[in-house]
This record gives structure tokens, C-alpha cells and sequence, in this order.
């Protein structure tokens, strides 16, 4: 070509060349590119086009489900079921590949940032600024070094969201460390009230798995387990068969996914779950259905559970246990439940506050029943996580009981053994000003748990369990006092947005000189943060394990870094904690927290780590170590490997196979046995109100309930604790999950808002309330219509769907959008207005204060307006 | 036009995408000293930035400028990269991007930073690469590679950065609320967009190209 035949004009070309390089003008000089983005490649390859499956773990709900995902050239393309592993398979659900829209998502935190404006406010636009990670590190080391210097260590606050279990690095160790008792879990906004019921009656604080390929019928309880909570990719597999196979009834105001496939829906109050159970049980005894097998019999094998002939509401009548004695098998106090409140609980009785016809509940009981013992009670969050949820959860779960489904075939069981190990114990590397500083009782934990109204009861244990979202109020309540938090940190948490009342927070917030937050996203509580920290994203970047269970099995299931990370992100859960130690040692004279994490390491395997990823990596071995370790010692039962790398790469070491019948005779419980009256909660409830110097009905009048006396130890009714007056705020508000949640951060996958219509009455690409043709009549509310929904506490708008899958006087609506800050996707107008309502604007900061948990339902009335 | 002029020309093509490359970085002072003070001859339309270039007092706002145009952290104004603007959805490394990342492979170059592949500021680089190759071949008299490197060039704007640069720079002028970023923006659009009829011209001219 002869260049100089082009005849473009200088003066033309000028035009186009608007600017020239000034800073890079050297570059015309010298002979190699000035290269700032770039490095040379040796090769100069295409990008590869073969893939491979690589496994990991997806936590976008807490079924925690094995996962491969298909990776070409460092980037995630796909995503499936882990097909090693027993619990989930090859099945998978929608929540995992929206994954793939969170992890290359542009809104993501690229940097670390630190705040510019010092005015912290929902008004205040906090103005963050890239920084480096040294800087970063550097501001927190040294914060956290003033509390050590100034000897008021229990000032440091760790706030903890979604986890895995390298948790106790940051959450537990660097905390007592340091030398605070402020480590405050989100665990109270997840389900503590259903544990609750499981714990009061067989002595297990835990979640449970259903052996649905053998169970014959089913009651979901606000439980959806093919759209949400837990082991959805399993159950969502599983869920044909079982049609074909069982009965399923599903118990909730809302016609949910499970409901919509179901045999029977009982569209109960909410509230009014407790009634309908008791009536349950109450037919359960009048029939004489119960397990004789677990329950055991009357001696004389005549049931003495009879209905009083005399009685317009089918009442029964009292049993005389001397004169007609039973004797009881694996459970204990069944007679006493019956007397004191089964007997009064017909589902005639109990209808109005059901709101369940006595037919049907008579229908199902007895087919369930029938169906014993692989009939399974299926508690979900709905029944339980309300303000007298306790008792509920009882209720519903003592169902289990009767039909002897505990540790049954068909039935319900809990974790199988498995062998991963706790970190390296702490109090060696703890000074004495951090022990003395890390004590709960010379410094109480910021949420006030144990305290006479928050009982808080964990495993029978005053104060045992967290209240998570009181800790905002706990935070204010301190603020400009000696004991007011001076640095927190939190991380995978979005406290303010996904707890009731969120305003509590924004305002406790904005009382803390110093926040750090660790996050993949920038969220409402980022608002108030002066340092945010880029997080790896759990499936793909992150170093760690998670166990679950379900089909019979337990699996521990590793998350691991599969892809090359698009910006410069580190873990939450080991890396930051590791850089801020060695900063610690290195510029702040505190070389403890060093010490103690380079401790994690497998003799023989590994040698101390020297960098943060060779510490996420140390620790995750170190503690799965026993299911790798080919000494059949240290794995007595499940999977073997011949090493970590084999482990790695299968990414998942199953359990042995659950073992039924294992715990009867042996519960967890005071008696040993599975309790109708509950001796268990009686000590619980014992030590706190002496801890306090109350009565036991002190302190349940302190905690919201009416109940007195004996039947305090007993599953029974009590009425709904709503806020709001009905002539004011006529509907009952029902939060209910999406299929699409994780959690609250699905809201800036443009898939979520595309496909919501697959939440039965949802409509896509909106946020809607539903709301049954009657009331939508009788509040001049159309389909399609913007509304704005109002509580005691706060409002939100939204639009209306008018759908016949909600019961009457109720308005049902999904968690997880309503976002103002979140990414483009998820706010209208960032910064200020929300994209849809967050339905913890209308409900109040209220609890089931025994357990603890926070209350999401029947917990207030609303009233619909049209905007 | 002789083979200095046109040499010189595509020097200025060179520079000029290498200087707005690295206007696309978060600011600091080395950047504001260079564009207050640059120490070579530069072309003489090179003025339009030159005027509003702020004092280095001025580098926190625009920092933070910078941060709310590019990089959030809740949500960029104008997110810097190609994909967003191409692709149905709105994310990072797409099939676009990876497309972009294999021509940097195809030739000699991996991304050594931190930054999806086609970030404003790597493409630009990437064109300030392969208009350095160009002229280096020319220089040793090499048309055909020479050649080859045009070709790519007009592909690279063709395919990728010449599809989403007017978008993009349309919304950093209108939602800029400083100068600087408001001239930066419209003069990489224009830029590039009057680089792209450029190349186009050399091509239509020449089959070769």
C-alpha cells in the first residue's frame, strides 16, 4: 500500500485527533508500547474454548446445595446440581444460576472505599472514595488498636449475616481476641422460633429433614419447600414422586407453589396455626389414632380421649389417668396436654380462630394419622416466627409425636454424624484485658439477650440464643455512654433492610463513629459504613464449607474460588481477618490474632501461612480435615478420600445413611423422652425468671404471653399479638419468600423481576401485594393498581394483584425487593426511591421473644390504599 | 500526503487513545500535572480538555466524580464496560467480552489489572497498541503487517468499542457534573466515532486495509 496516497487531509484528521497524549506522549519516543492495562503474553492464544465442571457450594438460601459449575477460561457459563452429592444430586434450582447474574454483576464493589462525608443519615450520601486494601486495612487495624490502647475492647461490634462455617474466624475468635462479648449473629432473623418447637418437645435445636420418597402424608406448615427453605433443589426433584405417592395438605393463608400442586390447602388465619394443630391432635386422641408404637396406650387399650356427648362444640372430656392409667412409651405427658388443653380444642372449637372448617381439619387429621408413623408435621418459619410463635411451633411439631414420626421411616430426622472440626481453641492468644473485655456478664451483649423481656432461650439457656434485630435498639440505647459501639464490623448482612422496622437501624447506625462492611454489593447498611470492603462472591471466589441435610443424608460441601475474579475481592471470612491481624502485628504492637490463625494448619500438609488465600485455604482444610484424611480413624463413617486434593475435587463428602429410631428413648429432653409437656422449658423457663427473681409467669406476661400456670409447659392457643386496630388496619399482612430470593439479594438480577410471575399470584417485572377479589371490592383496589400499604410503623408502595390464592382479610406479598440502594437494577431511583416495598417498612421490630427470633407474621395488620 | 505526514498522523491516533485511556483511571495528580502541563507537542485541537483541566485542590471532587460515573459502589452512572451497553443483560463478562479478551490473546496481550476485559480504559489501550504496532511496522517498512494491524483496528472499533461508545459517552455528558468529565466524555465520543469513518475510509479506499 502506498500510504501516501491516502488522501485524507491533515486538517480533517486534526479534527478527529480532538486531543492528543500529553501524559503518554513519551510513548512516541521509544520503541516498546508504554503498557498500563496490559501485559505481553507469551503465547498469544485464543481464549480456550473447553470448559470444565467445577464444584462449589451455592448459598442463595440456607438449603446450601452442592453445585458445579461449568467454568471456560475463568468465567462461570452454567451452573448444576453437584451430582456427587447424596442430598441434592444432580437437582437444582432457579436461585443457583441467578448466581451468575450476582457474580458478574457491574454494580458489585470493584475496590475497597472509605467514606468522604463525615455525616452519616439516610440524607447523607456517604461519598465513597476508592482506596487501596492496605489503607483500608491499615484505618481498621488501627481503630481496633485504639480500643486495645484505651482498654475498652467490648466496644468492638462483629455483625454477622449469611455465613459459612469459617465463620468462627471472624465472627468468634477475632471477637474474643480483641476482647469483646458483641458477636451478634443474624440467626434470629432466620428461624430460631422453629427450633423452638423442635427443641421444647425432643430436646433438638435444629432444623429437620423429611424422608419424603418413604412418607405417606404430608402437612406443610408455611412451609414451601419447592420455592423455599430448605433443601429446595432436593425437594423440587423429589416432590413428583412424593404426589403419586403421599397425601400433601398445606396449611397457609396463601395459596403457595406447594399449595397450588397440593391435596388439601388450609388457608388458616394467620395466627391461628396453633389452634388448627391442637385440633389435629385433638381428633388424633378422640379417634384413637396416635402411634401406640411411640406414644404407648391406655393400660386397658380403651381410649379414654372421648368427646363430651353434651358438648355443641365436640369439647371432649377429661381423662381420670388413675383411675384409667396410660402408660406412655417414648413421650411424656400426654394425658396432661390432653386435659389441660386438647380436650377443649375440638376443631369445632377451634375453628373460629382457625378459620378452618371442622371437616376438612377433621379429614385431615385422621389421614394423616392414618398414615402413621410416615406422616409427617413439616413446620415452616410462617407458623413459628411470630410474636407467640413458641408455642406454635410446639404445637405443630408435637403433631410428629403423636404420629410417632420422629426418627421414623417416612418421616422427620435431623443431622447425620459428620466429622469437621472447630477451629483452634482462642484463650491462649486472648490478653487478660481481652478476657476480661470479651465477658458477656461484666459486659452485656448489645441485644439485650437474657434479659427479663428477651429470655432468649437456646437450647433450655437463659440468653442463649441472639436477638438480632434488637440489637439496633441495644445500640441506641448505648450511644454517648461509656459502653456505646465505637467500631463494628459486619459483613453478608443487610441489617435495616431485612429486618422489621429498619429505621431502628439506620438511626444505630448512624451513631457509630466506625463501620466496616464486607459485601459483594453495596446495600442500605453500606450507607452507613466509612470503610466497604469488595467480598468474594460465595460460589465462585470463596474458600469455605457448609453442611446441610436432607434424603437421608448430611453433606459437607466446599465452597470453593472456581473462577479468576473479575475485580480485586477478598473473604469476609478469613482473608480481611488475616490482613487485619498481620497489620495488627506489624504497625500495632498485637501480635495475638497472627499468632492464633497462623496456628491453622495441617502438620505434615501444610506449614503456617504466610499470605491471607494460603490462610482461607489452611483453615478450610484444617477443619475438614477428617473427611479427608485417608486415616479411617478420623472418618468413621460416609465417604472416604485418599487426599485433600480428591476431596476437592469431588467437593463433597456425604455422610453415612440416617439411622431411625436411633434417638427413641434417648431425646435430648429433661425426661429423655419426647414431651407433650414440655419439663424441658419448664427448667428453662425456671432458671431465667429466677435469674431475674421473677415468677414463670412474670416472665411470660414480660414476653407477650397470656398463658399462666401449667399449661405454660404445654403446646396451646393463645390469640394472635398484632399490632395495629382493626377498624384502622383492616387485612392481616402475610410476608411469604420467593422462589427467586437469595435471601434479600436477587433484587439486581434482571431474571428475578423477568420470571417473578412464577410466584404464584406475582407478576412480573413488578412488586405486588396480593389481595383476595373481596377485599380488593371492598377497598376499590383494581389489578394492576399502585397501592400503597400501611402499618402502625411504616408504609410502602407497591401494585395490587388481585388474586383469589390469598385468603380473605389477608394481604400476602414476597420479601426481597423494595431496595433504594442496592444496584440500578434493584432501586427506581437510588439513593431515594425504592423499586417495589420492602415489606419490613410495614412490619414492626417485634419478637417471639423466648427463642428470640424476630417476628415476620401475624405479627400486624395493614390497610391498602390506592396511589 | 508524504509518509511523515502520514506517520505523524497516526502517531497522534496513538497518543491520543493512549491519553484517553488513561483518563478512564480514577484521577491523581501525575494525571492533572501531564494535562495542565504536558511536556511534548501535542496537536493543536488539543485544547478542549487543556481549558477545564481542574487544579489539583479540586482532585477530591473529582474523585469522587469519578467514582459515582464508574465505579459506584451502589451504581455507576455510566458502568465502563462494553458488555453493559451490548448485551441483553446487564452484566460483566459476557460472551462479548470474551470476544474482546481472545483479540487481546490473538495478539500478544493479557489483561494484567484487575478489570473486566473490556473496561473503557484497557480497549482504549488496546487501540493505542495496535496503532503503535502499526507504526512500527511501517517504520521497518513492513505493509503488510502494517496493513493487518489497520485491519484490526477498524474491526476492534467496528465490533466492539465503536458500538457502545456513543452511548456511553452520551451518558457521562449529560450526567457529568464537571467539566473535565463532560469534555472527556464528548471528545472520546467524538473521537472515536470520527476514527471509526477514518478507518472506514482507508478500507473502502484500499481492499488491502
Amino acid at each position: 500500500m502506498d500510504y501516501a496516497k491516502k488522501q485524507v487531509s491533515r486538517r480533517d484528521f486534526v479534527k478527529t485527533a480532538a486531543i492528543a497524549g500529553a501524559a503518554v506522549a513519551l510513548a512516541s519516543s521509544i520503541s516498546t508500547p508504554s503498557l498500563k492495562a496490559f501485559a505481553t503474553a507469551d503465547g498469544g492464544d485464543p481464549v480456550a474454548a473447553a470448559g470444565e465442571w467445577k464444584p462449589t457450594t451455592c448459598q442463595g438460601c440456607t438449603s446450601w446445595c452442592s453445585k458445579q459449575v461449568f467454568v471456560v477460561a475463568g468465567r462461570a457459563i452454567k451452573v448444576r446440581g453437584n451430582p456427587n452429592s447424596k442430598v441434592n444430586g444432580a437437582a437444582s434450582c432457579p436461585r443457583a444460576v441467578m448466581g451468575l447474574q450476582q457474580v458478574y454483576d457491574p454494580d458489585r464493589i470493584k475496590t475497597p472505599m472509605k467514606r468522604t462525608n463525615p455525616n452519616k443519615g439516610k440524607g447523607e450520601d456517604p461519598g465513597f472514595v476508592p482506596t487501596t486494601w492496605d489503607d483500608a486495612i491499615n484505618t481498621i487495624a488501627g481503630k481496633i488498636s485504639e480500643l486495645i490502647e484505651d482498654g475498652d475492647t467490648w466496644r468492638y461490634m462483629l455483625l454477622r449475616g449469611r455465613y459459612s462455617y469459617m465463620r468462627d474466624i471472624i465472627y468468634d475468635r477475632m471477637t474474643k481476641i480483641i476482647g469483646s462479648p458483641n458477636n451478634i449473629s443474624h440467626s434470629s432473623i432466620c428461624a430460631e422460633a422453629e427450633k423452638f418447637g423442635a427443641y421444647y418437645t425432643e430436646g433438638k435445636w435444629d432444623y429437620r429433614q423429611y424422608d419424603v420418597k418413604n412418607t405417606r402424608y404430608v402437612i406443610l406448615w408455611g412451609a414451601d419447600p419447592i420455592a423455599a427453605n430448605r433443601q429446595v433443589s432436593y425437594y423440587l426433584s423429589a416432590w413428583g414422586d412424593l404426589l403419586d405417592r403421599a397425601q400433601v395438605a398445606v396449611v397457609d393463608p396463601r395459596l403457595s407453589a406447594a399449595a397450588a400442586k397440593a391435596s388439601e390447602w388450609l388457608p388458616v388465619k394467620p395466627g391461628g396455626d396453633g389452634a388448627l394443630a391442637l385440633a389435629m391432635a385433638h381428633v388424633i386422641l378422640t379417634e384413637g389414632l396416635w402411634y401406640k408404637e411411640f406414644v404407648g396406650d391406655f393400660d386397658d387399650g380403651i381410649n379414654q380421649f372421648k368427646v363430651d356427648p353434651t358438648s355443641e362444640l365436640k369439647k371432649g372430656l377429661s381423662v381420670d389417668d388413675t383411675a384409667t392409667p396410660f402408660t406412655e412409651t417414648h413421650t411424656s405427658g400426654l394425658v396432661k396436654w390432653w386435659n389441660l388443653v386438647l380436650a377443649e380444642s375440638s376443631p369445632e372449637a377451634m375453628e373460629s380462630a382457625s378459620g378452618i372448617p371442622a371437616d376438612q381439619v377433621r379429614r385431615v387429621a385422621i389421614n394423616f394419622a392414618k398414615a402413621a408413623p410416615a406422616a409427617i408435621s413439616w413446620l415452616g418459619g410462617g407458623p413459628s416466627m411470630q410474636p407467640r410463635g413458641g408455642y406454635i411451633a410446639m404445637a405443630v411439631h408435637a403433631l410428629n409425636g403423636l404420629v410417632g414420626s420422629t426418627d421414623s421411616v417416612g418421616g422427620i430426622g435431623y443431622g447425620n454424624k459428620e466429622y469437621t472440626r472447630s477451629f483452634p481453641g482462642y484463650s491462649d492468644y486472648q490478653t487478660d484485658a481481652a478476657k476480661a473485655g470479651a465477658s458477656s456478664s461484666s459486659h452485656p451483649k448489645v441485644d439485650m439477650r437474657g434479659t427479663l423481656p428477651f429470655p432468649a432461650m437456646a437450647k433450655g439457656k437463659s440468653g442463649g440464643g441472639v436477638v438480632t434485630n434488637n440489637a439496633a435498639k441495644g445500640i441506641l440505647e448505648r450511644a454517648n455512654s461509656d459502653d456505646s459501639i465505637k467500631v463494628c464490623m459486619a459483613y453478608m448482612n443487610n441489617f435495616g433492610f431485612s429486618t422489621p422496622e429498619g429505621k431502628n437501624w439506620e438511626e444505630a447506625l448512624a451513631t457509630i463513629p466506625f463501620t466496616v462492611h464486607l459485601t459483594t454489593n453495596a446495600s442500605e447498611f453500606s450507607w452507613f459504613a466509612d470503610i466497604i470492603l469488595p467480598s468474594t462472591h460465595h460460589m465462585f471466589e470463596k474458600w469455605g464449607y457448609v453442611k446441610s441435610y436432607a434424603n437421608g443424608y448430611r453433606h459437607i460441601t466446599l465452597l470453593q474460588p472456581v473462577i479468576d475474579p473479575v475485580w480485586d475481592v477478598k473473604t469476609d471470612e478469613t482473608e480481611v481477618p488475616y490482613m487485619i491481624a498481620q497489620k495488627l502485628d506489624s504497625d500495632y504492637n498485637f501480635p495475638n490474632l497472627l499468632e492464633h490463625y497462623n496456628s491453622y494448619f495441617v502438620e505434615g500438609e501444610d506449614t503456617a501461612p504466610t499470605t491471607p488465600i494460603q490462610f482461607a485455604l489452611n483453615a478450610t482444610k484444617w477443619a475438614t480435615k477428617n473427611l479427608w484424611d485417608p486415616d479411617p480413624a478420623a472418618n468413621q463413617k460416609g465417604d472416604v478420600f485418599s487426599s485433600w486434593n480428591e476431596f476437592k475435587t469431588v467437593g463433597v463428602w456425604n455422610s453415612g445413611p440416617y439411622l431411625y429410631k436411633a434417638r427413641w428413648g434417648n431425646m435430648g429432653t429433661a425426661t429423655g423422652k419426647f414431651e407433650f409437656y414440655s419439663e424441658t422449658l419448664k427448667v428453662a423457663l425456671q432458671k431465667h425468671a429466677d435469674k431475674h427473681s421473677k415468677t414463670i409467669d412474670q416472665v411470660l406476661a414480660a414476653t407477650n404471653y397470656d398463658v399462666m400456670g401449667e399449661k405454660a409447659f404445654l403446646p396451646h392457643y393463645e390469640e394472635p399479638f398484632m399490632q395495629g386496630a382493626v377498624g384502622t388496619y383492616p387485612l392481616v399482612f402475610v410476608d411469604h419468600k420467593s422462589r427467586f430470593n437469595r435471601e434479600g439479594r436477587s433484587a439486581n438480577c434482571s431474571w428475578y423481576h423477568e420470571i417473578k410471575d412464577l410466584d404464584p399470584g406475582d407478576v412480573a417485572n413488578e412488586d405486588v401485594a396480593k389481595i383476595n377479589p373481596e377485599d380488593a371490592r371492598k377497598y376499590g383496589i383494581s389489578h394492576g393498581d399502585k397501592i400503597k400499604v400501611s402499618s402502625k410503623t411504616g408504609e410502602m408502595e407497591c401494585t395490587a394483584s388481585v388474586w383469589e390464592g390469598v385468603r380473605p382479610g389477608t394481604l400476602a406479598k414476597a420479601y426481597g425487593q423494595g431496595h433504594w440502594a442496592y444496584g440500578k437494577v434493584a432501586a427506581k431511583v437510588f439513593g431515594s426511591v425504592p423499586r417495589g416495598g420492602n415489606n419490613n417498612d410495614v412490619l414492626p421490630a417485634e419478637y417471639e421473644r423466648l427463642s428470640g427470633a424476630t417476628a415476620f407474621y401475624a405479627v400486624t395488620r395493614v390497610k391498602v390504599e390506592k396511589i | 500526503m508524504d509518509m511523515n505526514e502520514y506517520l505523524s498522523q497516526n502517531e497522534i491516533r496513538r497518543d491520543s487513545y493512549k491519553q484517553l485511556s488513561e483518563c478512564y483511571y480514577l484521577p491523581d495528580e501525575a494525571l492533572l500535572k501531564h494535562l495542565k502541563n504536558p511536556d511534548t507537542s501535542i496537536g493543536p485541537i488539543f485544547t478542549h480538555i487543556m481549558t477545564n483541566v481542574p487544579d489539583i485542590g479540586e482532585l477530591d471532587q473529582l474523585k469522587l466524580e469519578y467514582t459515582k460515573l464508574f465505579i459506584g459502589p451502589f451504581e455507576s452512572i455510566a458502568p465502563p464496560y462494553e458488555s453493559v451497553y451490548f448485551e441483553k443483560r446487564r452484566i460483566v463478562m459476557a460472551d462479548s467480552t470474551m470476544e474482546v479478551q481472545s483479540l487481546y490473546r490473538e495478539n500478544g496481550l493479557n489483561v494484567d489489572i484487575k478489570e473486566a476485559p473490556d473496561h473503557i480504559a484497557i480497549e482504549l489501550e488496546f487501540m493505542y497498541y495496535l496503532i503503535f504496532k502499526q507504526i512500527e511496522a511501517m517504520t521497518a517498512s513492513d505493509t503488510e503487517t502494517a496493513d493487518a494491524y489497520l485491519a484490526t483496528q477498524h474491526d476492534f472499533l467496528r465490533n466492539h468499542l465503536g458500538r457502545w461508545i456513543t452511548e456511553f459517552t452520551g451518558i457521562i455528558a449529560q450526567n457529568a457534573q464537571t467539566y473535565f468529565y463532560k469534555d472527556l466524555a464528548n471528545v472520546t465520543g467524538s473521537f472515536v466515532g470520527k476514527d471509526m469513518e477514518y478507518l472506514r475510509s482507508r478500507a473502502i479506499q484500499s481492499p488491502s486495509v
